[in-house]
This record gives C-alpha cells, sequence and structure tokens, in this order.
C-alpha cells in the first residue's frame, strides 16, 4: 500500500496525513539533513532501577 | 497543512522501512539527497516488538527494560537557538497523534510554517507560559522545569506531567532524544485504607519545586539546580486524584529531584512514618533512576506523625455535620476548656479545640466560610486560642502553620498577627505559658500564605496545646507532628 502512494504521487498531489509528514519532513530544510546527527533508536531514555526496600 | 517537525515516529518508522530507495519515483517532493533518511534502520521496528496498546506510560521496552511511552496528545516545547525572545518564550508547541502509546514519535508543530533553524532545545511536558532558555552559556539553560510538591498517583506508572523530559538537537537533525530530569521512587501498600502519603527530608534538600534545567554541551544531559526567585521543598505528597484508597499490589511512582540528600529520606502513609532510609545508606539521589522501596506497611507505633490539616476547604469535607462556628457570636461560646470540633482526617477523627480568653464578650474564633478570601481559621480578636488535637501515646513537637488574611473586605491589610503556642487558657489581659519553642512570632499582615514553624521541647503527651493570638489574624493551614512518648 505504502509503495504504490508514493508511486503514485506528484509533487501537489494529496497525501494522508502519514504520508505527509514523511515528505514535508524531508522537504523542510529547517529540519531536515542529509547527515542528521543525533540517535535515532530512541526518544525517550531508559531507565535505571536501584532497589531501596531492604534499606 | 501543518509543517512536520522532528522526531523519528514509530509510525513513520513502519512507512520508512517501507520505502526504500528503489520505490521512490522520481515525481514525489522527496529529494534525492534525502533518501538516506528514509532508509531506516532496522532498529525502527524493533520498538514495536511488545504489543504497544497493553503499555502502561511508563511501560518496558523491548529489552524489558522500564522507559517512558508517548501518549496520543502529548505536547513538547521546542525552542530554536535562532529564536528572538529566548528570554521569556513559551517555546514552539509541537504535538503528536498516536494510535497506541509508543517510545517514538512524530510531533508537528501547531503552527503554520516553519521554526527557525539552529540548535535546538526541547522539554515535555509542554510549555504554555514564557520561560527562559539560554544557548549563549555552557551548560545551557532551560529555566522553569517543576517537580511539583503535590502528585497525583496513577497506578502501575507515572504522572507524567511530575516528570519532566529534556532533549537537545543539534542543527540540522531531526532527532530529539528526550533524558529525564527526574528520579523516581517506586513502592506498594500493603494496607487498604491509605489515601496520601509524603515523602520528605528533615533538612531543607530541595526535592521539589521550580529548576533550572542545566543541559551538558557534549552530552545533553540535564540536571536540575535551584535558582534565584523561586521557592522549595523538602517534601512531596500524593494521592490519588479522587482521594480513594490506593490499591495494595499495585506499583506507584512518586517524581523527585535529583540531589544530594544532607538527611534521612522519610516516607509517610496517612500520616505515619512508615519508612526512613538512612543518609548513611542512601545520600544522593540520582537523575534517570527507579528507586524501589519496596511494599510499604504501617508499623504498630509509627516513630512519628505528620498531620496536614487544610481549613481552605469547605469543613463539610471534613466534617459530616458541619458543627464549626463559621462566623462570630455574641455570646462567648467558647470558654470554659472551649469547644471542642472534629476533622477527620485519613479515617481518624481529630479534635481541634476554639477557645476565647476567661472574661471574653463574644466568641471570636471560627472557621470562615466566606469565599472572597478563601476558607480560613480566624482569630477575629485577639486573646483567641485554637488547640491542636490531644493524640493517645504521641506528644506534639512541632507546627508549621501558614497564614491567611484576617477580614473579609479590607483590600489592604496592615496588621500583623502575633501568633504563639501555650498550653493553657488565661484570663484576658493575662499572660499564658508559652510552650519551649512556641514564642509568639510576628507574621506578616494580610494574605501572604506564608509559613511559620514552631519546634517544641518539653511537650507531654495525650495533651492540647493551643495557637494563641496575642494580636488577631488567620490560619489556612496546620502540619503537626507528633513522636510518641
Amino acid at each position: 500500500m505504502k509503495k504504490n502512494l508514493f508511486k503514485l504521487m506528484k509533487k501537489g498531489d494529496y497525501m494522508p496525513p502519514t504520508t505527509e509528514s514523511i515528505v514535508i519532513l524531508c522537504t523542510n530544510k529547517v529540519i531536515c539533513s542529509s547527515d542528521p546527527t543525533g540517535s535515532r533508536s530512541s526518544v525517550t531514555e531508559v531507565w535505571d532501577i536501584e532497589d531501596l526496600s531492604t534499606l | 497543512m501543518k509543517k512536520s517537525f522532528v522526531l523519528l515516529s514509530a509510525a513513520a518508522a513502519l512507512v520508512m522501512a517501507a520505502c526504500t530507495p528503489e520505490i521512490l519515483p522520481e515525481e514525489t517532493v522527496v529529494p534525492e539527497e534525502k533518501i538516506g533518511l528514509l532508509s531506516g534502520p532496522a532498529s525502527f521496528t524493533a520498538s514495536f516488538e511488545a504489543d504497544p496498546a497493553t503499555r502502561a506510560v511508563l511501560g518496558l521496552n523491548g529489552d524489558g527494560k522500564p522507559q517512558t511511552f508517548w501518549e496520543n496528545g502529548d505536547a513538547i516545547s521546542v525552542y530554536s537557538s535562532n529564536d528572538t525572545d529566548l528570554s521569556s518564550a513559551a517555546g514552539h508547541k509541537f504535538t503528536t497523534t498516536l494510535s497506541a502509546n509508543s517510545l517514538e514519535a512524530t510531533f508537528e508543530w501547531d503552527n503554520e510554517g516553519s521554526i527557525p533553524s539552529g540548535n535546538y532545545l526541547a522539554t515535555y511536558p509542554n510549555r504554555t507560559a514564557g520561560r527562559g532558555v539560554n544557548f549563549s552559556v555552557s551548560p545551557y539553560r532551560v529555566a522553569a522545569v517543576d517537580i511539583p510538591k503535590s502528585q497525583t498517583l496513577v497506578a502501575g506508572t507515572v504522572d507524567r506531567k511530575a516528570c519532566p523530559m529534556v532533549a537537545h538537537a543539534s542543527e540540522g537533525s531531526n532527532n530529539l532524544e528526550f533524558k529525564n530530569a527526574a528520579a523516581l521512587l517506586k513502592f506498594r501498600v500493603s494496607e487498604s485504607n491509605i489515601v496520601a502519603g509524603r515523602i520528605a527530608v528533615d533538612a531543607a534538600d530541595a526535592i521539589s519545586g521550580r529548576f533550572r534545567a542545566d543541559v551538558d554541551v557534549t552530552t545533553f544531559i540535564p540536571t536540575l539546580v535551584t535558582y534565584t526567585g523561586q521557592t522549595y521543598y523538602n517534601y512531596i505528597d500524593f494521592s490519588l486524584n479522587d482521594n480513594t484508597a490506593l490499591a495494595s499490589g499495585t506499583d506507584y511512582y512518586v517524581a523527585i529531584r535529583p540531589t544530594e540528600l544532607t538527611s534521612d529520606l522519610k516516607v509517610y502513609l496517612n500520616g505515619n512514618l512508615v519508612k526512613v532510609i538512612n543518609k548513611s545508606q542512601f545520600s544522593e539521589i540520582k537523575r534517570n533512576k527507579i528507586y524501589n522501596l519496596g511494599t510499604l506497611t504501617t508499623p504498630a507505633t509509627p516513630l512519628e506523625k505528620v498531620l496536614f490539616f487544610d481549613f481552605t476547604v469547605d469543613q463539610s469535607s471534613v466534617d459530616p455535620n458541619s458543627s464549626w462556628p463559621t462566623a462570630k457570636g455574641t455570646a462567648a461560646t467558647n470558654q470554659a476548656g472551649g469547644l471542642l470540633r472534629p476533622y477527620n482526617l485519613y479515617g481518624v477523627q481529630y479534635q481541634f479545640t476554639l477557645a476565647d480568653c476567661s472574661g471574653a464578650s463574644g466568641q471570636q474564633i471560627f472557621w470562615s466560610h466566606t469565599n472572597t478570601y478563601g476558607h480560613r481559621i480566624v482569630f477575629n480578636a485577639a486573646e483567641r486560642y485554637f488547640g491542636t488535637p490531644a493524640i493517645e501515646g504521641y506528644k506534639l513537637v512541632n507546627i508549621t502553620a501558614t497564614s491567611s488574611r484576617l477580614d473579609n473586605t479590607t483590600a489592604s491589610e496592615t496588621l500583623e498577627p502575633k501568633i504563639g503556642i501555650v498550653s493553657n487558657i488565661v484570663a484576658s489581659k493575662e499572660t499564658p505559658t508559652y510552650v519551649s519553642g512556641g514564642d509568639l512570632q510576628t507574621w506578616a499582615a494580610g494574605n501572604n500564605h506564608e509559613a511559620y514553624n514552631y519546634a517544641l521541647s518539653g511537650t507531654e503527651g495525650n495533651t492540647v496545646y493551643y495557637l494563641y493570638a496575642k494580636v488577631k489574624g488567620a490560619v489556612q493551614t496546620l502540619t503537626l507532628t507528633y513522636i510518641p512518648i
């Protein structure tokens, strides 16, 4: 389905919201970069756990 | 059409995984040099290994480790280093739309166009009022990051609004990796009647309040520091949003500021001290840590009771019969030992005493119900007494009172109340016996809600001690500390 959407799309065509976000993301010079830095693997942090129950 | 920012989304990741370069026709508006961005690594889809719809907001990631999940409608504030009003900006609000909680999310700007390019700092939760952000110093500074002193418990997770996160993105990056600014305390209760609790330290360590996040310019790790003009607290109160009892066997979390501790960490349930973590064993709360306190149980004889009585509420919420006087009376009905009135707290009925001095001509102490300036206990004339509850087996050792305005009509009050702690009621013009540590203090005039503390010594068990108004005034709340005799 996604493949078809991309194949059919032309500049100015209506795009569903999800696809639209991707396209705009990558046409926005403010935001996009061909060499983006920073991790993409996570947007929140993994918590560490420490047990104080026996103190 | 809203412009889109920044975060690689779970939903987007799915699309990206499908959008390999060979399927992107030239007709799309995606420039070729951006194709690499669409070739997301396989790890994008790894975040979907578990069923996100079944996850709590604070849930377990695919590695079985706790991690914060985004919720539908979450909003963040984004600041660019090229914003022109960084000293007072609320930031650019971005919001996410999700069908299920997710570790990753796309946030879209609420406005049209794009925000200025530059380095970015972002905060969760979103900020609605102007707050300073400074990119020109090292570390970067983000003002007004809150750890609330009153938090609402949520079964199995944390009140995320109490758990701030800060992120940084370099110019050209579209990724915001949020880092937790707080630590969490995790606990369960074993009893079925626990409706409220408090985390506290004796010393002046600031564990809640409004902090500044200093963001390391290399690691982008935020450190919450105190700064001028803010109020800080050495306690955090918690309860469910409907003040019902906590469920036993359920995990609850309280957010706390990471800091070194200079005194023991104490946990209270229903006002009773249930756990003390000695400073010699635990002296630093660290960022991004979940500290498991275990299952908390009230001991048979708690080593301390800290009872918070709030007189800003309607008395019907603590006295089903609403039996407290609400206005002055023409007859001195509060003499001869005073008028006993109940206050139900945590399922226990405590008795307060309202007393006029001997020889007074009228009742001049009452629980005012005029809404203009809030409910409060009013010493409407000098030489009135407000007796604290006597508790069997315990003695009163500390009183913290917050002030309120005296009357309902004067816009600006100038009269400064004088309040002390005494052990007996005497006739007008005579001097009652001040308890050690309970000497008269002069309170500021007017509706200032300031706290005044009396650290008492030499008190006895099961005994009433009185707030005594040498000069008339008003009280908003009382925090009373008792220890076993």
